[in-house]
């Protein structure tokens, strides 16, 4: 993989509650430190040539075979946010992500699009996002999920992510790959972490979900992976599509050189409220048991991700599957570890939660909404979501689920925390 | 002072910070790891406020019953539960050998104390 511009950027510090983190925008790795650790990598940033005993030497030295590169690079020290009480639920100093929706335009009106972007959508305007990006650099998040609309059709997309690369910013972006010309494959290739294309089936089922075509979609694809740029296939399932998982999984076996494929939960939001059916409608243990099955044979040959909405069906009956996603996902990571922000600049719990804004960037500073009373009764909310379900409250996988998403039932879970009646199918797919 | 989880990879959409499960063939792995050194309590004897500490499904609200147990942090689900398998079959030892002293007490010879 040609390397781009995210190896000029330095390290990211930032302290947390068990510690702090260390971010190396190269390749998006994250070393959470203990406090003894963080407190030896702030000293190093401050004067890597300090003299250090033998024990702080072999920790940095760790540190160092982690990361892409630590000698002579510079570590850009943030301070987050201090939360003024204890959050009712785990939540970072900062975000670490922000899914910025830069532009309401896409000419696909794709009949599931959750923004309900039109090809009369209005961009937001480029000294508004200019604004945003320095607050999201100020609080010390690390990436920005770039997306719309279709991105790519933001006539400032270049002023956009050369910003962010110099606030040390990591640009990604998720497109339809339709605008995806010399200059802006240019551009992603130097200066985003990576690119989102979604993949909702394979031949005539993809053609149901967009007009462009499955033809069209392995061009771009092709044209992604021909510039070495770092390609996620972004499934999202719904009842429908989980029936198609066999055919999608087997295409996404064969594609080399992608970066991961992810799978993201189908929320009946924007236009696809009236689209779609939620994986709720379908027997939890089977959404484990095939989570668990596509899990087992892509990661065999790539990267494999769940977004976070998607937990409930990946926590199982104890399988290995289950104890091996108990050490990576975390639940919810709405006003967490990220936000959603609109063209409007409102802030949002995520970009599927239009309707949950807890403040707007034109009013507030984005350190003051993170603080927020809006933030803090959202997070409450999560909490008591869960406390006043008796299949969560009394449930073990409690730390990585959470109790699901907080505002939409996505999928149910083996313990049938939505009541749908447990183990009994309400749909099958 | 100790990294206590690693994770890598680049985030495309809104819906998690990170989303990649590495492929369990990593588990080996120290960064794979859950953050070492951690607690191992039973969940409903935790507290928690942030990533890396230990979540706890708070108080109830009016109608509900308390929560019997709260959460552990990512990646301690797996390691309680061979925390709990361990102390029972610990246990279980503990009783099968005092059984079985007991009944080798009961049926030794009143000469077995005797000295050669």
């Amino acid at each position: 993989m040609p390397m781009n511009r995210l190896a000029e950027l330095p390290l990211v510090l930032r302290p947390e509650s068990f510690g702090g983190m260390l971010f190396d925008p190269t390749d998006a790795t994250f070393l959470e430190l203990d406090h003894e650790g963080f407190e030896l990598m702030d000293a190093f940033a401050r004067d890597p040539h300090q003299g250090l005993g033998a024990e702080a030497g072999h920790f940095i030295d760790e540190v160092r075979a982690q990361l892409t590169r630590l000698d002579g690079r510079p570590i850009r020290r943030v301070d987050g946010i201090p939360l003024d009480d204890a959050a009712p639920v785990p939540v970072l100093s900062a975000p670490s992500l922000v899914d910025f929706q830069i532009t309401d335009r896409c000419h696909l009106d794709c009949p599931h699009c959750y923004a309900s972007s039109t090809s009369q959508g209005e961009h937001a305007p480029i000294a508004d996002i200019l604004f945003a990006l320095e607050q999201i650099a100020d609080v010390g998040a690390y990436q920005v999920a770039l997306g719309g609309g279709e991105p790519l059709l933001h006539p400032d997309l270049e002023r956009v992510l050369t910003r962010c690369h110099e606030l040390g910013l990591v640009p990604n972006l998720t497109t339809s790959g339709l605008h995806l010309g010399e200059r802006n494959l240019a551009l992603i290739a130097d200066y985003c972490g990576a690119v989102g294309i979604s993949l909702e089936g394979v031949g005539d089922a993809f053609d149901v979900y967009r007009k462009s075509g499955f033809a069209r979609f392995q061009q771009v694809l092709a044209k992604l992976r021909a510039r070495g740029v770092p390609t996620v296939l972004q499934v999202t399932l719904n009842t429908e599509t989980f029936a198609q998982l066999d055919a999608i999984t087997e295409f996404c076996r064969h594609q080399e050189d992608i970066y991961g494929v992810i799978f993201l939960a189908f929320k009946p939001v924007g236009r696809g409220a009236a689209f779609g059916t939620p994986l709720a409608a379908i027997e939890p243990g089977r959404v484990h048991e095939r989570l668990q099955q596509t899990f087992f044979t892509l990661s065999e040959v790539t990267r494999v991700g769940f977004d976070c909405c998607l937990t409930p069906g990946v926590t199982g009956t104890g399988s290995t599957f289950d104890a091996h996603a108990a050490r990576y996902l975390e639940g919810c990571s709405a006003l967490r570890s990220s936000i959603g922000l609109l063209p409007n600049l409102d802030v949002l719990p995520c970009t599927f939660t239009p309707e949950h804004a807890v403040g707007n960037l034109h009013e507030q500073s984005l350190r003051e909404i993170w603080q927020g009373l809006a933030t803090r009764r959202f997070r409450d909310h999560m909490a008591q979501r869960a406390a006043n379900n008796a299949s969560c409250s009394s449930c073990a996988k409690y730390g990585y689920c959470l109790g699901g998403c907080p505002v939409m039932e996505l999928v149910n879970c083996s313990r049938d925390y939505l009541g749908s009646g447990l183990g009994i199918p309400v749909t099958r797919a | 002072m100790k990294i206590l989880r690693i994770r890598r990879g680049f985030t495309t959409n809104s819906s998690a910070y990170t989303e990649w499960l590495p492929p369990t063939s990593q588990q080996g792995n120290a960064g794979a790891q859950a953050p070492p050194g951690q607690s191992t309590t039973p969940p409903a004897a935790q507290g928690a406020v942030a990533p890396g500490t230990t979540p706890t499904v708070p108080a109830a609200t009016a109608g509900a019953s308390s929560p019997t147990a709260g959460a552990t942090p990512p990646g301690h689900a797996a390691g309680n539960t061979l925390t709990v398998v361990g102390v029972i079959g610990a246990l279980l030892a503990v009783f099968v050998t005092e059984r079985v002293i007991r009944r080798l007490r009961r049926n030794r010879r009143p000469d077995d104390d005797a000295d050669e």
